[in-house]
């Protein structure tokens, strides 16, 4: 056994309850175990003392009748920018080792062998800040398996990557697992439901509410599944279904000619682009095709050639259709002005209707966004998915004609990215054009009136689609 | 850093850092002790070549960068050829005097700080700043746990750079539907500095917990990249000693002006 916890307690100083009363879990050599759980359920404090980090690193008080994990555990975390220390990948690897005391000679051996393992094909003076989000995680891999450990705890190593990195992270992972004991925090889980060995279901107070194989959770805890809310394979069957609507042929957002260029390069043409009132419009392509350089170019946010009209009136600057053309950007946290949730939404709202009006209105967006419990507490201190929904809520209260969203749904659980499209389907049939990027196949399939694809540095008009919204 | 403008490395490239931090206190020292402008004017026109040629960089670059040196050290000595002391007047203008020896003392010290940053740019152009931190740990033993720290700190300074950046346009956005006054003057500015730090703090810590995770403590360790001095350590030290000297002995000679004693 590599990890046997027993009667576990922890309570973090700054909240009121324990969040784990008496624990008990244990894992064998060689599993590969999903830990699953609405958020707020310690999912990663839970991975965090089983490789150690809480007590030493973190401090946070915490006690058991039996505590016995693997002391060498490595880890690879969420966020691709927070977790190398050093400007190059050669360097970043060798911080690993000269931490262990490793010699160079010995070092310049070993480094081609992991990038290998790992499928990252860079010399090793790639600065980092060049790599593609995927190509980070797979760095952040690789310094994992430099520290020779059997156990890997990998804290949602793909769910701030697009569709397409995050399978080749988990196939990455999947290669390496073998004589590995592999411990995930994941809820983006359609790559690697298949492929672990057992899921732990973990419920909303910390305790465990399920424990079997990824077969045995589906069938017997479908319910818990869809109660807690959080991604499963079978999510998409209870998805919502909205009925088709007519869309409107007035133009609003027209660009001509459009050339976006980054130094000497093109990235991006849009010969004609033409968006009416009340459309459901999805940008697709790969990551870094310029999907967020189209948005900003649309806003006059970035330079570009060639012109874009609102409502038949050439758009020179920002200002001009600011407020009628409302962008969601990809980070919440940099589009919060004010000290409350609450207010982030009411200074929209304040502007349109009186003071109490204004209040009712905020309380009733920040329910139906299942924001109203943080309501008086800072933007910045709400969980991500929080922030998210938040940065999203901002936009339903300056009424604009079209919302542009850069991908609305990301790492939201089941739950909410359901209520979402629900909110967005209201809005398009009350003549609000929505506009977004998003990865997400399923979403891509079943919701869009019309789906523009960026393939190749041009935006064409994506055919042949199924429209699962006719019945 | 500047790989993306570099066209060439010299030994100044393969000199220790260390080294080129102590050339640069010992040339400040020699300059504040010149006091003869003659010989501060080849110094100055020495370390401009040796700039050229040294950093590697390419032309335009170094050019724009030529320009704003000089453009900065004409500004910084106009307030001594204004209103510096002298008695032989070459021109007056309301509270504007300019006499001659005030003019050549602030041409002096114009060229006191040519020298200066000619220099430092050179060692800049010419040095990677992890190589700095990784000389200051194995020559100077500073404590890996304050080298690796200013080490990630650099690694954060072009995300913060881009995070300000999209604030930006997030607020330029968000101010058409909002009243002005939360996102304009003293509030403005302060919840977007509170928005930055708090990213960075959050980043901060993550990465702390990341770097003991991965085995990090301020223990004894090896390195990956090793510094020591060598042979280009010696070529520096002997060209910058070479070049204090050229200028004076030039500055004998050929004397461009007639005072020898700028004081």
């Amino acid at each position: 056994m590599v990890i046997n916890i027993k009667d576990l307690r922890l309570r973090f100083p700054e909240e009121e309850e324990r969040l784990f009363a008496g624990l008990d879990i244990r894992i064998q050599e060689g599993e590969k175990v999903l830990l699953l759980g609405p958020s707020g359920s310690g999912k990663s404090t839970l991975l965090n003392i089983m490789g150690g980090l809480i007590p030493e690193v973190i401090d946070v008080p915490m006690k058991a009748e039996t505590l016995k994990i693997s002391d060498d555990g490595a880890y690879v975390f969420q966020d691709p920018d927070s977790q190398f220390t050093m400007p190059t990948v050669g360097e970043e690897l060798g911080f690993v080792l000269e931490n262990k005391g490793v010699e160079k000679a010995e070092m310049e051996r070993r480094f081609p062998d992991v990038l290998k393992a790992v499928g990252l094909d860079v010399s090793l003076e790639t600065g980092i800040q060049s790599l593609s989000g995927g190509m980070k995680q797979k760095l952040a891999i690789a310094s994992a398996l430099l520290q020779g450990s059997d156990t890997l705890y990998l804290d949602e190593p793909a769910s701030m990557l697009d569709d397409g990195s995050a399978r080749q992270v988990w196939d990455t992972v999947e290669s390496i697992w073998k004589d590995r004991t592999v411990v995930i925090v994941e809820h983006r889980v359609d790559y690697i439901w298949d492929k672990v060995d057992r899921v732990i279901l973990m419920d909303a107070s910390g305790g465990i509410a399920g424990d079997g194989t990824p077969e045995d959770i589906l069938t017997d805890h479908l319910d818990l599944l869809e109660g807690f809310g959080v991604w499963h394979p079978r999510s998409w069957d209870a998805a919502p279904v909205f009925e088709r609507t007519e869309t409107s042929e007035e133009n609003l957002l027209k660009a001509e000619g459009m050339n976006i260029r980054r130094g000497k390069d093109d990235i991006l043409k849009v010969e004609d682009l033409k968006i009416r009132k009340g459309e459901w419009v999805t940008i697709e392509g790969a990551n870094g095709t310029g999907k967020t350089s189209l948005l900003l170019a649309l806003m006059k946010l970035i330079p570009s050639a060639g012109d874009v009209y609102y409502r038949g009136k050439k758009i020179r600057k920002t200002k001009q259709i600011a407020g009628d053309v409302y962008p969601v950007f990809q980070n919440p946290e940099l589009q919060f002005i004010t000290n409350k949730v609450f207010d982030e939404v009411f200074i929209n709202l304040e502007m349109h209707f009186d003071k109490t009006e204004a209040m009712r209105q905020t309380g009733k967006i920040l329910e139906r966004m299942g924001l109203s419990h943080v309501s008086h507490l800072h933007p910045l201190e709400i969980s991500t998915g929080q922030k998210r929904r938040l940065s999203v809520a901002t936009a339903f209260g300056g009424v604009p004609e079209i919302i542009m969203l850069d991908e609305p749904t990301f790492g939201l659980d089941q739950k909410h990215a359901f209520r979402l499209l629900e909110i967005f389907d209201g809005m398009t049939k009350s003549g609000t054009t929505i506009v977004m990027i998003t990865h997400d196949e399923e979403i891509k399939k079943r919701y869009p009136s019309r789906r523009l694809l960026l393939d190749g540095g041009i935006l064409k008009e994506k055919e042949g689609m199924t429209d699962v919204r006719v019945h | 850093m500047f790989g993306s403008i570099k066209k060439y490395e010299t030994f100044a490239d393969r000199s220790n850092p260390i080294t080129k931090i102590f050339m640069a206190v010992i040339l400040f020292i020699t300059v504040v002790f010149i006091h003869n402008p003659n010989y501060l004017f080849h110094l100055s026109i020495i370390m401009m070549l040796a700039m050229i040629v040294l950093s590697g960089v390419k032309f335009r670059y170094l050019a724009a960068l030529l320009c704003f040196i000089l453009l900065i050290g004409f500004i910084s000595s106009l307030y001594m050829i204004f209103y510096g002391e002298g008695t032989t007047t070459l021109y007056r203008l309301g509270i504007i005097h300019i006499t001659e020896e005030s003019f050549v003392r602030g041409i002096h010290i114009m060229m006191r700080g040519l020298v200066l940053s000619f220099f430092g740019a050179t060692v800049i152009f010419t040095t990677r700043i992890t190589d700095v931190f990784y000389s200051l740990m194995q020559q100077l033993k500073l404590k890996p746990k304050y080298a690796y720290s200013f080490m990630a700190a650099v690694r954060m300074v072009p995300i913060i750079a881009s995070e300000y950046m999209a604030l930006r346009q997030a607020r330029k956005v968000r101010r058409a539907l909002i009243d002005k006054k939360y996102v304009s003057g003293l509030k403005g500015f302060r919840t977007a500095v509170i928005t930055l730090l708090s990213q960075s703090i959050r980043r901060a810590y993550r990465l702390g917990i990341a770097m003991e995770a991965k085995g990090f403590d301020d223990g004894p360790r090896t390195y990956y990249h090793k510094t020591s001095f060598s042979l280009s350590d010696v070529f520096l030290i002997l060209l910058t000693a070479a070049c204090i000297y050229t200028a004076i002995q030039l500055g004998q000679t050929a004397a461009p002006f007639a005072s020898t004693d700028a004081r």
